[in-house]
């Protein structure tokens, strides 16, 4: 189908205004926060579940791709276009629809910012556990889809924890209701499997989120350290003497650079590594607790080990951590973040791989990762300009994922695999796992108009 | 500017975005307009795509790049610190010398060139809120010498509703005895809106005549009410005079002793930073201190404040060029004061006022609006 | 045609093939033998014990080439919970497979084949270091394997601070119908390589794959435990004080309401019975666990507590154990009883418990109850005395009126375990919803000939 009709067939659906198919609208729906891009046929932005429903539908009957997006963010080429299709973008569907504080419940459209809804939940004491990095944009949409993870996971778990249901759009344009605000509902989860299924599977239009009372106190240090294993062992060291605290978070020293250049968080700059915790929950025993921490530290080499006093130098802590990511493309223009994942006990071994592999490519890999959960993110530095750079930065980059592989854990963390490691899932998956898999998006979607593409690997047979 | 001087001045800029996509979050154009072109990210990417031959100055390129507020809060969130905003003026520069913009441009750049001011009204008309003001002295604050120099602004001296700022300046000027003028006739548009149009090499003819009478008149000090004519004067202009925000200013009197509060205020306002007075130009703390210095006066500050504010829809020539996504942009900001609990806000930019008293008017909220100067001079009693 | 004539050689091939596979002495094929396998009236022709997951997927595949259907089961103790099978030809148990693969308690995880009871896996755990576990404390502490449980998802009290199943399972390893042996996840904590699966199968009761390695998180033990006991008088006391506890910052690990019929069972140390009990569950450090007995019991008394017992760490295991055996319990004093499960908003704990009760007492019968009030799931136990044929329309009708409320109340009830004259007369899942059809493509996609525990599950898939 050519273009203009789609145009008119989808302005039938939500009117000419919210449809956009300009060269210039396809270019900048055609990127995301990853490396790669891709051009859209055309790009409709949906009011409500209906006219996703409805234009779901037409696209099921023309066999035209939809690719679902919110603001973006994704680090994995997720919501590339690769095969064309309609961007299904749902910065009209941002409200709140309801806080249940009774039922420990929020209900929410996914086009929503994640920290939208949290300012919301603060004046009621409550919270929503899950916090990525991208969390003062990323929709909620967009963490069901990618099942995003955060630094306060090791303690809370990730998105798939905290989402307990879900208007879905199936591919064919039916709307169901997947689970809902009680639990355990009979049947199959499928909550559970649609969460992380990075749009390939099904379009949620509204979510019902588990939240919590507002933890009473929260206690967040810094450890600072000479060597990067020092801090490494030191999170096993914390977790092996009993205590999981909320957050284990490590910035090595090209971090700390960037970092300081941009938010200055107070991180000094000669260190080869900072290592921050924070511990939340009642206060008793937490000054305890906390001591003994500080003690670990300093028995795996911290030089110094402090803790905030007032929520401004927490505030400043957190700046510096959640900040990383931004700071580093201060010093080349591009990085590639790389998101594997290893039992945390391996993390040293595989740090010193990731310099290895620095060093063979000749590359600047600056490293920040919440080490509480073995989930490294290798940055790799570059100027995406320099086509040989590239070219290497890609090698490198799944270089790493082997690496994690190879260590007992996964290619991502949190991140997706999207359009980024199709070819890495054989890293980790047998060919009957991968077809296991496509049997479930057979089942959700026979015709693959959602998100085609992404994730699964073509399989010879 | 052609593709060739985009590519060498500003490649290196916008190839430093890596689309995180964080600016949205931010972006109060594209918190309004919900689309990836409103986007800093976007307008990167598209100057990217120009650069690199990628795309073609098209109409959309056109539009995207002429709807930006220049509020900079991207740059401000953005870690690496993209100059956006450079890259769409440049944007826009390019885009004028292929005579493609929107021709309410045009309007404006004829009235600059016949009368010197925005509104293409005789330029003698500039002292026209005076008129209403009682006691006025004979020179009409028209000196021949003077160690200040009020620079009063295009906006303020011809729009109605800007008019109350230059009335009170002048006032608090006049009570706390300061030797003051204004240029009256003689002051000429101080060239923001041909930077924000894409035309600063048409701003000279105005910079050369405006720094040309501070030095005629001797003055040590230039004072300005509007933060984009400050910003402005910072930026572009070169002159030996100090200059200075009227917050600045009155904060300075007030230190000095000749201002003093005799009313005491008993409410609560809150207070929104312009743009160009406060992450432009720096200015957050002069107007607090001033609050802080009324007594009773109570201050809660807005969600987003100091480096963090946000704008309010009517930076960037944006009012001008789409009313409907200005006064949109505006209805954020009241309902971002609304949260505050408060009903009066207070700033320090006759442009700001426009923006937002005019929403709350044309949609009958409740709202006080006040430039600062109304708020000093009332407590000055 | 004559089907016995083709049924015997194809039942001898079997068993030789099965053979084959496991050897002679893990097969059961005598038929007094098989009666302990019986199941609502149906036996299976061969019960076969694979050693090895290799084993298991070759059993799996014959079956599946055969069309032979297939019942997993490890102790069998919730053999009860589900559908009349359709079919039951081979008994697959997973008795054998009983090795901890990869107890890894530096890491938090532990990888072991669902042959295991959970609570030989604790003993070992609680053995490790400092001493470890796996936070999940479902009913039938002594016998449940850990493939029982996460087939059905069974939970048990503590499940408010710590999740269930689906919180808990980081990998899988499964053998799916057509006998591949699916791996998903792994042993990290965060992991979005590929789709969840192992949420399809997490409560899939053994209808899409034979579960035979599961991974779970661990955590450390706490330092210490304690319970609050705290008699009511009157339904609305219990429920507004537990909800009370639910709102406040404090952590309890559970919070059960258990009406006097429980209470009249387990007989727990307190002096006043009341009419209804709140048991308070704590887990942390000492310091809290200190003040929150302190201070819930304070508010306790003030909100009409009749008493404020205090279990320490001693005597408060028996007393969690016996709620979670409590069925059992009633099962070995040969009680004739109907068990429940109901799920609902949990702000409607009140008007379910009182409605249930409403209900059983003019049904004229006896009728336990144990809520997880803070979970908005309850666990009732009508005791149908002698004569069940007499009363069976009334007790038809006891059931209707539950599950109406239940799903007045957003929820949904499921019959755990009934007598064979009800359970034939019900559907034990109660109505499926509009998300049923997809449950049926995801079943026919991935068991096209039905073969695993056919007719069990929901919708009868």
């Amino acid at each position: 189908m050519n273009r203009e009709q789609m145009v008119e067939e989808l302005s039938k659906i939500v009117g000419k205004e919210n449809i956009l198919s300009s060269e210039t609208d396809l270019l900048l729906y055609g990127y995301d926060a990853s490396l790669f891009k891709g051009k859209p046929d055309c790009i409709a932005f949906p009011g409500s579940t209906q006219e996703v429903s409805e234009i779901v539908r037409f696209c099921h009957r023309e066999k035209i791709p939809v690719i679902a997006r919110g603001s973006g963010t994704n680090l994995s080429g997720g919501t590339i276009p690769t095969k064309g299709g309609i961007i299904l973008h749902f910065s009209r569907m941002n409200k709140v629809l309801e806080i249940d504080i009774e039922n420990q419940r929020a209900v929410v459209e996914t086009g929503l910012f994640t920290l939208a809804l949290k300012n919301q939940l603060a004046r009621h004491g409550y919270v929503y556990q899950p916090d990525p990095a991208s969390e003062k944009v990323s929709t909620f949409g967009g963490n069901f889809a990618e099942n995003s993870g955060g630094p306060h996971c090791l303690k809370y778990g990730v998105t798939t924890n905290h989402i307990l249901g879900a208007e879905v759009v199936l591919s064919d344009g039916e709307v169901i209701q997947v689970g809902g605000k009680v639990l355990d509902a009979p049947g199959y989860d499928l909550t559970g499997i649609l969460v992380g299924s990075e749009g390939t599977l099904g379009i949620a239009t509204h979510l019902t989120l588990r939240i919590m009372p507002k933890s009473e106190a929260v206690k967040t240090m810094l450890a600072i350290y000479n060597s990067l294993e020092d801090a490494g062992r030191t999170v096993s060291a914390i977790i092996a003497d009993g205590i999981v605290p909320a957050t284990l978070e490590i910035l090595d020293k090209l971090t700390i650079k960037a970092v300081e250049e941009s938010v200055h968080a107070g991180f000094p700059l000669d260190a080869e590594a900072v290592l921050l915790i924070e511990l939340d929950g009642l206060k008793d025993g937490m000054e305890r607790l906390a001591e003994r921490i500080m003690e670990i530290c300093r028995k795996n080499n911290a030089r110094e080990v402090k803790s905030a006093k007032t929520e401004a130098e927490r505030t400043q802590l957190w700046a510096g951590r959640k900040g990383a990511f931004g700071a580093i493309s201060r010093l080349r223009p591009n990085y590639l973040v790389c998101d594997g994942t290893v039992p945390r006990t391996k993390l040293p071994e595989v740090l010193a791989q990731v310099m290895e592999v620095s060093k063979k490519y000749g590359l600047t890999i600056a490293n920040v990762f919440h080490a509480g959960d073995g989930n490294l993110h290798p940055l790799i530095l570059f100027d995406e300009r320099d086509e040989e750079e590239l070219r290497k930065v890609h090698l490198a980059g799944s270089e790493i994922m082997k690496l994690c592989a190879d260590a007992g854990g996964t290619i991502s963390g949190e991140h997706g695999i999207g359009t980024e490691k199709m070819k890495e899932m054989f890293f980790v998956f047998s060919l009957q796992d991968i077809a296991a898999m496509r049997k479930v998006k057979k089942a959700f979607d026979p015709e693959d108009i959602y998100n085609p593409g992404k994730i699964l690997p073509e399989v010879q047979t | 500017m052609n593709r060739d001087e985009l590519k060498v001045q500003f490649y290196d800029e916008v190839a430093k975005c890596n689309h995180c996509g964080f600016c949205l979050a931010h972006c109060p154009v594209y918190t309004v307009a919900g689309r990836e072109w409103a986007t800093p990210r976007g307008k990167n990417a598209l100057v990217k795509a120009i650069i690199e031959g990628k795309i073609d100055w098209t109409p959309e390129i056109e539009e995207t790049l002429f709807r930006c507020t220049g509020c900079r809060l991207c740059t401000q969130t953005c870690f690496p610190a993209v100059e956006t905003n450079q890259g769409v003026l440049a944007g826009r520069e390019c885009l004028v010398d292929r005579k493609q913009y929107p021709k309410v441009i045009d309007r404006v750049v004829e009235a600059l060139e016949s009368h010197y001011n925005i509104l293409n009204e005789p330029n003698v008309n500039r002292t026209l809120w005076m008129d209403k003001l009682e006691g006025i002295p004979d020179h009409r604050f028209q000196k021949e010498k003077a160690k200040v120099i009020y620079f009063v602004g295009c906006v303020a001296a011809f729009y109605p509703m800007a008019h109350k700022i230059p009335q009170t300046f002048i006032q608090i000027l006049n009570k706390a005895d300061v030797d003051f003028t204004i240029l009256g006739g003689e002051e000429w548009c101080c060239g923001f809106p041909l930077i924000q149009a894409g035309m600063k090499d048409k701003m000279q003819k105005l910079v050369e005549h405006n720094q040309e009478k501070v030095k005629d008149i001797g003055a040590e000090t230039v004072v300005f009410a509007c933060p984009s004519c400050f910003h402005t004067w910072k930026e572009k202009y070169q002159t030996d005079a100090e200059l200075l925000h009227s917050t600045q200013f009155i904060e300075r009197l007030i230190g000095e002793g000749k201002i003093a509060f005799q009313n005491g205020a008993d409410r609560t306002v809150t207070y929104h930073d312009p743009c160009d007075l406060g992450r432009n130009s720096k200015v957050f703390d002069a107007p607090r201190n001033i609050l802080k210095k009324i007594p009773g006066l109570n201050l809660i500050e807005l969600e987003g404040n100091r480096q963090l504010s946000v704008c309010c829809g009517g930076g960037g020539d944006l009012e001008m060029i789409d009313p409907a996504l200005s006064a949109a942009i505006a209805q954020r900001k009241i309902e971002e004061i609304q949260r505050t609990g408060t009903e009066e806000v207070v700033t320090s930019c006759q442009q700001c006022i426009r923006t937002i008293s005019g929403y709350a008017r044309k949609h009958k909220i409740k709202l006080k609006v006040k430039d600062i100067t109304e708020v000093v001079l009332e407590a000055m009693g | 045609m004559g089907e016995g004539a083709r049924d015997m050689p194809k039942t001898e091939k079997l068993v030789w093939r099965l053979k084959e596979i496991v050897g002679e002495s893990h097969i059961i094929k005598e038929p007094d033998n098989l009666k302990d396998y019986g199941l609502d009236g149906k036996r299976p022709k061969v019960v076969v014990f694979p050693g090895t997951i290799s084993e298991v997927s070759k059993v799996v595949a014959y079956a599946n080439e055969q069309s032979l259907t297939l019942l997993p089961m490890g102790n069998g103790t919730k053999l009860g919970m589900g559908g009349i099978p359709q079919k039951m030809n081979v008994v697959l148990s997973t008795l054998r497979l009983n090795r901890m693969t990869d107890c890894d308690c530096d890491n938090l995880t532990l990888s072991a084949e669902c042959g295991i009871p959970l609570g030989e896996a604790q003993k070992r755990l609680s053995q490790e270091g400092k001493g470890y576990f796996l936070p999940l404390d479902p009913p039938f502490t002594k016998k449940a394997t850990l493939g029982g449980i996460v087939a059905t998802n069974s939970s048990g009290p503590r499940r408010l601070l710590y999740g269930t199943a689906r919180d808990l399972i980081i990998g899988t390893k499964a053998v799916f119908p057509n006998g591949d042996i699916v791996a998903s996840g792994g042993k990290t904590v965060k992991n979005v390589s590929g789709y969840d699966m192992c949420k399809l199968l997490i409560g899939s009761y053994g209808t899409l794959g034979i579960l035979c390695e599961i991974t779970f998180k661990l955590l450390p033990l706490p330092e210490r435990t304690a319970t609050l006991l705290l008699p009511f008088v009157r339904l609305e006391e219990a429920v507004q004080f537990g909800r009370e506890i639910l709102q406040s910052q404090y952590l309890p690990s559970s919070i059960e309401i258990l009406n006097e019929m429980v209470v009249k069972k387990i007989k727990p140390p307190i002096a006043q019975q009341g009419n209804y009990l709140v048991a308070i569950g704590l887990d942390g450090v000492a310091e809290s666990i200190e003040r929150q007995v302190s201070e819930i019991g304070e508010r306790a008394k003030k909100k009409g507590a009749l008493e404020i017992a205090v279990l320490a760490s001693e005597t408060h295991p028996s007393f969690w154990k016996a709620i979670q055996d409590f069925s059992e319990g009633l099962a070995e004093e040969g009680a004739n009883f109907i068990s429940f499960k109901s799920n609902f908003l949990i702000s409607r704990c009140e008007e379910v418990m009182g409605s249930y009760e409403k209900i059983a007492r003019e049904s004229g019968v006896d009728c336990g109850l144990i809520c997880h009030s803070g979970n908005g799931v309850l666990y009732s136990y009508v005791l149908a005395g002698k004569g069940v044929r007499s009363k069976k329309e009334s007790l038809l009708n006891l059931i209707k009126e539950f599950s109406s409320v239940a799903v007045k109340n957003e929820g949904h009830l499921v019959v755990e375990s009934a007598p064979p004259d009800i359970k034939k007369r019900i559907d034990v899942w109660g109505e499926p919803r509009g998300d049923y059809e997809i449950m049926r493509r995801l079943k026919k996609e991935i068991d096209p000939k039905g073969i695993l525990n056919p007719g069990r599950f929901v919708g009868r898939i």
